[in-house]
Order: structure tokens, then sequence, then C-alpha cells
């Protein structure tokens, strides 16, 4: 029991600990900047899947999920019943009332706690008899599991036959048209999934395949599609999971997953049996947008179909984001555009091909004036002529443009003025820097950002390194600190943009930076400069920072380094502890240190480093994968001997190894961090034999007779291990 | 006297006979089958024979995190179409995805575990194939998922008590640093000695296998706290490079027909070849100017491959088991390979 309470409680306390020193920070990146934007050049989003995808080389995977089937099949409801209903009410009536729900609700109508059943129970009980059977039809086709292991039960015939006479009589019985083509759709689901495929396709032939083509038409044509392929009439099946695909948005993805072909044969026997230019188009869209696609030859020969094809738009669009990805990396070496510019170096012909073969595409198809919405084709040709670098051939087409283009066009050609100023020759990056502010839109900032930290275009440093404030609060670097300290201090002579890369990845606030600074001074036991630049902070800025104030006064020991609680809660400045630190270390320079001098001195080496309660002395980032900060316990380690040596107390003495043995295990963790960060059990006779931890042998050995000796036998596990 | 005196020395050479002949135990090979379709061609049964294999490594299904239940579930369970001659026990391998492990909790451990069991018996029963004393599990475990991995490995040995052994196969980075990977618990281990390269590497000769690279990974100082069989690969797979990166694999690709469909295939060097035009291959659309670089393993290679391993001090595998059996296989590695491979190993 009292295991288990201590247990808890250091449960409870690491859950209350962690916050505290979590406060680097990281932030997703793009690995390529996408500049051209579909949400601008695409009206709808129908195709959103194929165009908005992030990762335009990837599969569609997500595209037209459940919900649309549920929402188009809700419609047809709501337009066949006479009264009007809420919506959740439906879908309950539809999806979620289950068999037994609807037969109790018949044997006891007042019951019902649906309003639909309970109308459809008075005023339509075909209605009513229907839904039953689709629930009986969909325990068979689509048997829902409790837990995912469920095996599929073996088909048993038998009742499959008794469910299709069943519902074969309800057709032929049935005059209401609505039910009748669901009973039909119901009957050819069930015949497919019992395997009766000539009897499904003869049902279809016969009973429906003449209907009006309704959406519940194209729902039963799915079925039919598959049985098709099945039975060896491939093409005849896939040229109707086409049609499905064209006129039923609820399908579209599953139909589209299913026209899948493997051989140019049956590419072209699909091609012959097409009826109309739709559905050839639709073929060359399927194919153009599937994973990895090269789509440019199967867009064109979309164009030669029908140049004012509605998927020629989102072919463009994700054929130039796929250009992007590659050709706008965010790495320089392997951003395509960024070495061409800079470097005259073409890293990647290939593409650089490709990209002007679809180039010279748009600018044909622009001239053969046969294409819909001509300022669509030309923004994207422009697009393109930015990409190969013909800043004169993005001005003319511009130019051309139609007066009053969309908004959401004006929004695309904003963020292509933006990266014509930033890469204009003509200017100097100065004027470049000065002059984006009259354009500026927020979504070339990565770009601006990586094109403008070539030297040559002359961002100061730290603002031309790809770095950010989070990556200097994880890893203090007082040369950086430094110099972004004196650019905030004359802010005034920063270009524009300098400015906004000062404000907006690193502050604009001077004190900030150099309590920052301070800080990483601490770090580098510079405490004379640490003084000065602390300084020199103001006592409002003291007040208001988190970060100013250590909460304990660091020059205190802990036999545990967890019981932290155990400390006094005082605000400790950094300041202080900068000016008491110099004070030391000045008197042991002019050698008048005292045992207590060093003492002192090691305690705070020890508690500001990253084992010690006042680890954010020195950092602002504590990892709990990796060390960080000031990890190594040498300095702290060295002088708690010294302390030992000169002191003439004899429990100032006990103490002192104590805390240079402590100093020293901490040494035999980080001397050896590759192998050990992850171990939760110290290697206790690995670190004896290699004397890590011979302060403990000479406690054990020479101060056994003291008090501090008493307590840490009670208090310190890893010495009892010793002496045990 | 002398009729005893003779049987002594008979006695004493029998046992002399036997203690080198225990010595020299030979090691054993055979193969991995990964389909789904158990039905095995004459080629394949006839490479059984050669190897007097007793037993086979046959994948039954796989378990993967499904999104839509948010669970992880069965999938592409065995079809026995033909069985297998009667001397070859199946030894039932069961590949498992590193997520499959990722945010679930010990309840659900222990019940995939029992599930897992229970598809076992499922599958022997339906299927009508009989499996062997062992059972192996295939997972490429992390750090984040492998006290849950591990958690279900003890589970799975308690609710299958009919397999007196549990293996799993360990890859060379788990075998190279066990203190950080941490070791399964189970019985035994099949080091999985391949897919060591890098696939993004269009320069690279092969991402499947190297000797060089294998030499860095047996630099070991102690012996694998497990026993530890062997996996080598007999496969080959081509990767379409476009625009100068990776995007899709090829299994089995057919290399007769890549070498003789000239105006499909250029070839550009040992193992690389242009496309000419865009079309079908392989139930693939490759487009003109893609490169297919087929990636396989010369037979040499292997032979030097499994004379590193036969001289580590700390490798000391009981048998070889190639990954793996498929119908085209001696168009890859002719008897003779397989003969030499054996002879090597021994």
């Amino acid at each position: 029991m009292k295991i288990l309470k201590v247990l808890m409680l250091l449960l409870i306390s690491t859950i209350f600990c962690l916050p505290s020193k979590a406060c680097g920070g990281w932030e997703e990146y793009e690995t390529y900047f996408r500049l051209f934007k579909p949400k601008y050049m695409i009206a709808g989003q129908e195709f959103a899947s194929i165009t908005f995808n992030d990762e335009p080389w990837s599969n569609i995977s997500v595209w037209y999920p459940q919900q649309n089937e549920h929402d188009e099949n809700l419609k047809l409801w709501k337009a066949y019943f006479p009264v009007s209903f809420d919506d959740q009410e439906l879908k309950q009536f539809i999806y979620k009332l289950s068999e037994d729900d609807l037969k109790k609700a018949r044997n006891n109508p007042s019951q019902a706690n649906n309003e639909v059943l309970q109308w459809v129970l008075v005023n339509d009980t075909q209605i009513f008899d229907y839904l039953l059977f689709a629930k009986e039809c969909e325990q068979h086709c689509n048997p829902r599991f409790v837990y995912y292991w469920e095996e599929l039960k073996e088909k048993d015939l038998t009742v499959y036959n008794q469910v299709i006479a069943k519902g074969k009589a309800m057709f032929e019985s049935s005059s209401n048209l609505f039910l009748k083509e669901r009973l039909g759709f119901q009957l050819v689901k069930l015949m497919r999934h019992a395997e009766k495929y000539d009897e499904c396709l003869a049902f279809w032939n016969t009973k429906l395949a003449k209907n009006e083509k309704s959406i519940m038409y194209y729902w039963t044509l799915d079925h039919i599609a598959g049985v098709q392929i099945i039975k060896g009439l491939a093409a005849e099946g896939r040229k109707n999971f086409i049609e499905v695909f064209l006129n039923s948005p609820g399908k579209r993805f599953s139909s589209y997953c299913s026209v899948k072909i493997d051989t140019d044969e049956e590419w072209h026997e699909l091609l012959n049996a097409c009826d109309t230019d739709k559905q050839k188009e639709s073929m060359y869209f399927m194919r153009a947008s599937q994973l990895g696609s090269v789509a440019l030859a199967d867009i064109d020969s979309l164009y030669q179909i029908n140049p004012k094809s509605e998927y020629l738009p989102i072919l463009i669009c994700r054929e130039i984001n796929k250009i992007e990805s590659i050709y706008l990396q965010n790495k320089e070496a392997e951003n395509v555009f960024y070495q061409l510019y800079f470097n005259k170096s073409n890293i990647n012909q290939e593409l650089s091909d490709y990209l002007q073969k679809f180039n010279r595409f748009l600018s044909k198809c622009i001239d053969e004036k046969q294409i819909k919405n001509i300022d669509f084709w030309r923004i994207s040709y422009l697009y393109t002529n930015f990409l190969i670098q013909d800043f004169d051939g993005v001005r003319e087409q511009m130019a051309l443009l139609s007066k009053n283009i969309p908004k959401a066009f004006k929004n695309q050609l904003d963020i292509i003025e933006n990266l014509l100023l930033i890469t204009d020759k003509s200017k100097n990056p100065i004027q470049r820097q000065n002059e984006m502010k009259s354009t500026w839109n927020v979504e070339v900032k990565d770009f601006a950002y990586f094109f403008m930290s070539h030297p040559s275009n002359k961002l100061p440093y730290p603002l031309n390194v790809d770095e950010r404030m989070y990556d200097l609060r994880t890893e203090l670097d007082t040369e950086k600190l430094k110099a972004l300290v004196d650019l905030a201090d004359n802010q005034d002579q920063l270009t524009w943009f300098a400015g906004y890369i000062l404000k907006n990845h690193f502050s604009t606030n001077s004190e900030y930076l150099k309590e920052m600074l301070g800080t990483s001074y601490l770090a580098d036991n510079e405490n004379d400069l640490a003084v000065d630049v602390l300084s020199e902070l103001s006592e409002e800025y003291k007040a208001s920072s988190q970060t100013f104030y250590l909460s304990a006064n660091p020059f205190n020991y802990l036999i545990n380094d967890r019981d932290d609680e155990l400390l006094k809660p005082v605000k400790y400045s950094k300041l202080k502890l900068a000016q008491t630190l110099y004070a030391i270390n000045t008197a042991i320079k002019e050698e008048r240190a005292t045992a207590m001098d060093y003492y002192l001195l090691g305690n705070a080496q020890y508690n500001t480093s990253y084992f010690g309660y006042a680890w954010n002395a020195k950092a602002y980032y504590w990892s709990g994968g990796y060390y960080t900060g000031s990890f190594d316990c040498t300095d702290a380690y060295q002088n708690f001997l010294k302390a030992a040596k000169m002191s003439d107390d004899k429990e100032m003495k006990a103490k002192c190894y104590y805390l240079a043995a402590k100093a020293n295990q901490n040494k035999y963790l980080t001397d050896n961090r590759e192998n050990l960060y992850w171990k939760s059990d110290l290697k206790e006779e690995d670190m004896q034999n290699r004397g890590y931890r011979d302060e403990f042998l000479k406690l054990k050995e020479e101060y056994k007779d003291t008090e501090f000796y008493e307590r840490i036998i009670e208090e310190c596990k890893y010495f009892q291990f010793y002496v045990n | 006297m002398w009729y005893f005196k003779i049987n002594r020395i008979v006695i004493v050479i029998t046992i002399l006979a036997l203690f080198v002949g225990c010595n020299k135990k030979e090691r054993t090979c055979t193969f991995y089958h990964w389909e789904q379709t158990l039905d095995l061609k004459t080629d394949e049964t006839q490479l059984l024979q050669d190897f007097n294999a007793n037993e086979l490594y046959v994948r039954i299904f796989d378990i993967d995190f499904k999104d839509k239940s948010k669970a992880p579930a069965f999938l592409s369970s065995l079809h026995v179409k033909n069985q297998l001659p009667e001397n070859i026990s199946v030894i039932p391998c069961i590949f498992i995805t590193n997520r499959s492990f990722k945010n679930i909790d010990f309840a659900a451990v222990d019940s995939l575990a029992h599930r897992t069991a229970a598809h076992i018996n499922y599958i022997e029963n339906t299927q009508d194939i009989a499996f062997g004393d062992e059972i192996q599990i295939d997972c490429d475990w992390t750090p984040s998922t492998r006290v849950h991995y591990f958690a279900y490995l003890k589970q799975l040995k308690k609710y299958l008590p009919q397999f007196g052994t549990i293996s799993a196969t360990i890859r060379l980075h788990q075998f190279k640093y066990p203190e950080k990977t941490g070791i399964p618990p189970v019985d035994k281990g099949s080091l999985m000695v391949y897919n060591m390269g890098d696939f993004e590497d269009s320069e690279a000769s092969n991402a499947i296998y190297s000797n060089d690279i294998l030499k860095q990974y047996l630099k070991v100082k102690a012996p694998y706290p497990l026993h530890l069989d062997i996996a080598m690969p007999t496969f080959s797979w081509a990767l379409v490079f476009r625009f100068g990166k990776a995007v899709k694999i090829i299994h089995h690709p057919d290399i007769e027909n890549l070498n003789s469909a000239k105006e499909h295939f250029t070839k550009l060097s040992q193992n690389k070849y242009k496309i000419n035009k865009n079309g079908y291959w392989q139930g693939l659309y490759l487009y003109k100017g893609d490169v297919l670089r087929v990636d396989r393993i010369d037979a040499k290679e292997i032979e030097e491959g499994l004379k590193l391993i036969r001289n580590n001090e700390y490798l000391n595998p009981d048998k070889v088991i190639y990954y793996h059996l498929f119908n085209n296989i001696k168009q890859l590695y002719t008897d003779e390979d397989f003969k030499s491979f054996n002879a090597v190993i021994n």
C-alpha cells in the first residue's frame, strides 16, 4: 500500500512537472513551395480530392466518402415524401433503425419514437415493408460486425434464394415506381452477393435496364458493372462503371477505383466500346489522375476529344502542382528554379523538358481558341512561364487577361505579381525588399524567405539562416543572439522585408532577445557578459517575464534531484545568479576562494545543468528524449572535490564527496549517452567498476561516523547499493 | 576376451563418430511462401525436393490497422488451392504492420493475441492444412510499439499451446542494436538479410541487398540473445524512376520480356531500362522516359553473403530460409545456384 502511494505521488508529480519543461517547439513544413493554388483556379469542390491534395503525386484516398452516398440517398427520400421531415429523423429512419426496431414498431405503433416511422405506419405501409426487406438484404450483403475480428459466415444459398424470391414477389406486386426501382436495386445486389450472376444480368436486362436513368438506376448499374466484369464482359462492365462515375457522385469514388485497366488491349477495347465522347473523356481523366501520372499525353488526348472539357482545368492544376513538387523543393540544392536562377545549372533536365512541353501545350491551346474560360488557361500558361523563368512572357500574358476576371483569379495573380517582384533582376535586392511592402501577399512568404536568403540578396545575418525563434529557444546560440539584439536595436536601418522576417521568424522585442542572450552567456560561463546584458533589462520587462526568475536559489543542494518541492520557493533572478557566479570565479582567479566558494559553485553548476532543478537558468528547453542545455557535470564534480579537500569540517567533506559522486554518476550517463539515455535502470555494477562513483567508497570507508552519512544511508538508494 | 575388446573399440568409435556428427550438423534450407494462394507449381515443388526440405514457411494472413474500424484487422488470408506434398510441414507466418500496435492498450493487445490464435485455428480448419510445431511472427517494431508488440508475443504463446516454438523475424538494425530495439520474447528468430538499400537513390545498384552493408551490420561484439536462423533474399523487383524519383515497385518483373520487347524498352545498362513509349506493362501504366531499375541479386553475391554468415563467430543458424518461393523463381536462380548456396552454408 505504501509503495502504491509513493508511485501515485510520483506519477502525479511527473504530470505537474512535465509542462514546465516543454517549452521548445516545432512546425510542420511542406517539402516544396506550392504557389499555384487550385482553390483560386477551380471553382467548386467536386474534384477537390484531385486538385487540393497536399501531395499531388499521391493517389486519391478520400474521395466522396460514405456521407455523400447517404446525402444522395437522403435527397431521393425527401423528394418522395409528400410531407417534410427533419433531416435527422429521416437519417435515423433510413440508416439507424434496426430490423428489430421496425418489427417492434409494427406490433406497437404507439411506441415508435421516430416521426418518419410513425407517419409511414399510418400512411404508407409499402414503405415500411420495403425498409424491412432492405434491412434483411443488408444483413446478407453488408453484414455489420460487432468485433473487427469476426469472420464472414459461409453463404447459405437456401436463405439467399428465399430472400430473393420474397423480393421478386414484392417487386412484381408493387406499383410504386419509387419502391420498385429500390426493390430492383436490392435484388440485383442480393443476386450478386449470392453469386447468381446470370440470373442477376437477366433480371437487369428484362426488368430494369430500360427504366428512367435515375440515381437509383446508376446505383444498380454499379453492381451490374461488377457482375459483367466477373462474367468476362470486361469492356461493357468498365464502360458501365464510367457511366456510374459520371452520373452518381455518391458512387464516384468506388466506380473510379473499379475501372482498373492492366493492359493496352484492355484500354483500346474499352475505348472502342465507349458510346459517347464524355465516356472517352472520363477514361483519359481517370488515367491522368492516377498515382504518379505524367499526364500531358492524356490531357492532350482529352483536349482533342473536347477542348472545353470540364476535366481539363482540374488536370492542368494537378499537373502544375506535380511539377512544382519537384521543381520548387524547399532545399536549395534540390530546387530546380533556384539552381537555374542563381547558378545557371539545370539539376533536372528531364523535368525541365517536360515543363517546356507542358508550357507549349498550354500556349497552343490558347492560340487555337477552342477552349472554355481563356483566363484560366492564360494564368496557367503565364505561371509555367514564371517557372521556366521567362519573366517577360509572364508580363505579356498578364496584359492579355480580361478586364473583369473573377476575384479568385485575382488572388492567384497577386501571388504571381509578388513572385515577379522577388525575382526581378532589374532591381537591386534592397529596392526589392522595400517594394515588397506594397504588394505583399502572405501566401508567398515561405518562398520569398527561401529565395531572399541567397547571399546575393543581402539579407542580414542571422535572418538569412533557415532558423526560427523556436530553434534558438531549443538550442541557444550566442553569436546569433548578439546579431539579433543588434538588429532589434537598429530596426530603422532594416529593409521592409528584413524587418518582416525579424518580426515573424524571431522577435523585434530587444529586451526579450537580451534575456536570451544573457541566458546564453550563462550557459557559456561568460558571467561578466551575462551581468552586462541582463543589467540592461527594465524592471517592467523583468516583472512580466516568465523566464527571468528561477523558482529557487540554485546554490542549495538536494540529495535527490526530484525532491525540488523541499526547496524554499524564492524568486531568484538570472542576473543575481550571474553576479554571484562572477564574484566566486573572481575569488578563485585571485586565489582567495574558500571551500564554501567551491561548494557553492559546484552546487550552482550542478543545479543549472540538465539534471538539476534550476536547468532553466541556462536553457529554455528540456527534452525527455535527449540531453539538452548544459549537461556536462565535470566542472561541478571537480569543484565538489576541491571543496572537500579544502574543508576542515568532516560533515562538510562528507557532503561534498556525496555531491561529487552524484555529479560523477551523471558524467557516467552523459559520457555513455548513446547507449544509456533510454535505460530506466542504471548499470550500478558497471558504474562502480569504472570508478564513476568512487567517492561513495570514500564516504563508506572514511565518513561512517558523520551525521550526513546517517542521512544519506536513509535517503539515497544509489548509496545504499554501494554500502550494501 | 578378444570379443569384449572389439566390442569396446566399436563402442568408443561409435561414440566418437556421434560426437563428430553432432559437431557437424547439416544446415537445412527451405523457403518462405508469401503469396495469398498456395498452389505450388512443378518447379517449386521440385526445388523443395532438391533441398530435402521438410518444412515451408507459409504466410497465412496479415494484420493491419484499418482506419475505418479504428482497429487491427485480419487481411489477405491464405487460400489453399493445392495441398503440399505430405512430407512438407507448414510453419505458419503472420505479417503484422507496426501501426497495428500504435494507439492500442494492453486489453486490446491481449484481445488481438486471443483472436489471432483463433484465426490461426480457423485457417487450419477451413483450409485443410496441417501446421507444424513452429509459428513465426513478422513485424518491424519500433521503440513506440515495442512494449505492445512484445506483450502480444507473450500472450500469443499463451493462447497457442500447440506450437512448441514461437519465432520472430529480426531486422538487421534490431540485430545490430539489441539494447536499443529490445529482444522479442520468443524462442528464436529469423534474421532478415535484405531490404538494405535506399529506394530513393536512383544511382544505387539495388535496394534489396548489399554485402558491403551486410558486413557493417554483422560487426557485433556479442551474440544476439536469441538463436537466429537466416532469411536470404531470392526475389527481384523493378523500381520505376520518374523524373529521377522512385515512384512505383513492380514485383517479379518479367526480365525476358524487358530484354526482348525492344520497341518498348531500351537497355541502358546491366539492370536499367528506359521506356520508349507510354503503355501498360505488368498492370502498370508506364510513361515514355521512365527508367526501370531491376533489382536482383547475383548468385555469387548470395554465396558471398552466406560465407559472411558462415564465418561470423556470433551466427550459427540451423537453417537458411529463402525469401521467397514463386512460380518463376528458376528464371532468377538455377538448380546449380541453389546447390552452391547449400554447399556454402554447410
